[in-house]
């Protein structure tokens, strides 16, 4: 048994030394939405209450210090997620935010989400980014739940949620 | 690839599908895609003959023949290497290794590793300057430059936040500092350092004739800045999440990476204009010196 377990350690150093490296990690998905670019960015852009189409959340709070917006997500399954607004840019239809600090397994999250035309006037895309690190950043062993799976699997399943609600939610309003 | 003799190309490692996309800038098109190892970073010339790059997940470099464009060697290193930067007379190499707070020396010949160099934290970016025989390192988790000479630390310069991009040119040295949205500008004579504003989580940058250009990454552009002024001239506006940045004097042309969108943007040195976005592989980064042309 003893042995069993030296090897495993050893099988789990071998792998974690192999599987990572000082990556970013990216989630870029996106939703076609049978609405016009204009009626989709309306929804998009609104920072402040996008719990409408975030299932996972439960309650936003909205501060802002001087210039600066931050929205404090409550999660459904406990815990929270601090926000941060970077910019709202009306012309390309993009708005940036950041994570602060949080319930959620990553390390310097910047996100954007893009709104573009589709193959007609009532026809929109959205896509989701998000750029991101693990927790952990230093030398193997990797904590568990600080690699970079955890956190794929954690901004996989946040942007897997939302845009089908959002979807829902725009194309329920028409 | 005959009609390629006389090209000048970009190298763009791509770390989302572990390629490297050929893409020859006189007629601004990928010319070819290489399947590397995995997490493929870093870019860097050892010979007029031959490109290296640094494969961050598989702990390997790869040499890539230019006369063909194939693959030619790989080199098992038992670390993640981050930056590169040769001494071609010399067929000397410099490779960082992040995680081990170390810079490896590699003869390019052999591929013997010759020495190591114990530095700070995270030792991201690399750059040699020849005038002053010099190799300066960014230490990102400790905000610090080191400068090394003879292979021993000579001095640790205090940078921003964050630096991680390193660039020299003549008797200056330039840290790029990603949190502290700033450039380090170190004196190479007297090691004084100020600093110069960039745009948000700046990346990398180059400097062609009197203007500093500095990539942008979470504001998707380049800042331009007057080198001897320190003035702000102009943002370029390019796709999403530029990071790394080359000038390609054959065609007069500024190179930048776009991480977030999957392309290179090409501008015209003159007139600060966009001439086209090429698509490449995914997740393009290109981190050090990437464009190269035939003489």
């Amino acid at each position: 048994m003893k042995k069993l377990v030296v090897f495993l350690t050893a099988l789990f150093f071998v792998f974690t030394a192999f599987a990572h490296g000082p990556t970013p990690q990216k989630v870029q998905k996106s939703v076609k939405i049978a609405a016009s670019p204009a009626t989709v960015w309306s929804v998009v852009k609104d920072f402040d209450n996008a719990n409408k189409w975030l299932p996972f959340v439960s309650d936003i709070k909205i501060e802002t210090k001087g210039e600066e917006k931050f929205r404090t997500l409550t999660l459904k399954k406990g815990g929270k997620v601090l926000e941060k607004l970077k910019g709202i840019d009306d012309d390309l239809m993009k708005i940036k935010f950041e994570i602060v600090e949080g319930d959620v397994p990553v390390a310097d999250c910047n996100m954007y989400i893009t709104v573009t035309k589709g193959a007609n006037d009532n026809e929109s895309e959205v896509q989701w980014t998000a750029r991101f690190y693990r927790v952990y950043k230093l030398n193997p062993p990797i904590p568990e739940g600080q690699d970079d799976e955890s956190a794929l699997n954690a901004m996989n399943s946040v942007v897997d949620a939302a845009l089908p609600e959002l979807k829902k939610l725009i194309e329920s309003q028409k | 690839m005959s009609g390629c003799q006389n090209s000048t190309v970009a190298l763009i490692t791509n770390q989302g599908d572990d390629t490297v996309s050929i893409v020859n800038l006189n007629d601004l098109e990928v010319i070819k895609t290489l399947q590397t190892d995995k997490g493929p970073l870093g870019v860097e010339f050892i010979d007029t003959n031959h490109a290296v790059i640094s494969n961050t997940k598989h702990q390997t470099l790869q040499v890539i023949n230019l006369n063909n464009f194939e693959i030619t060697n790989r080199i098992k290193l038992g670390f993640t290497p981050l930056g590169m930067v040769s001494i071609k007379k010399e067929k000397r190499l410099y490779v960082s290794s992040w995680y081990e707070n170390k810079i490896y020396l590699f003869d390019t010949q052999s591929w013997k590793q010759l020495l190591q160099i114990e530095v700070a934290k995270t030792p991201s970016g690399l750059a040699y300057n020849d005038k002053h025989g010099l190799l300066i390192c960014a230490n990102r988790d400790e905000n610090i430059a080191t400068i090394i000479k003879d292979n021993k630390i000579l001095k640790t310069i205090k940078t921003g936040e964050h630096p991680f991009g390193v660039y020299t040119r003549d008797d200056q040295a330039f840290t790029v500092n990603v949190y502290s949205n700033n450039i380090t500008q170190i004196d190479l004579n007297n090691f004084s350092s100020k600093e110069i504003n960039s745009g948000n989580h700046p990346y990398n940058m180059v400097i062609h004739k009197n203007k500093i250009f500095i990539t942008n990454t979470q504001d998707d552009t380049v800042s331009v800045v007057n080198k001897t002024t320190q003035e702000f001239i102009v943002n370029l506006k390019t796709q999403e999440v530029p990071e790394n940045i080359g000038i390609d004097e054959t065609n007069n042309q500024l190179v930048i990476t776009n991480w977030g969108s999957n392309t290179i943007s090409i501008f015209d040195l003159n007139t600060l204009k966009l001439i086209k976005h090429i698509k490449t592989g995914k997740e393009s980064r290109a981190f050090g010196n990437f464009i190269w042309s035939k003489r």
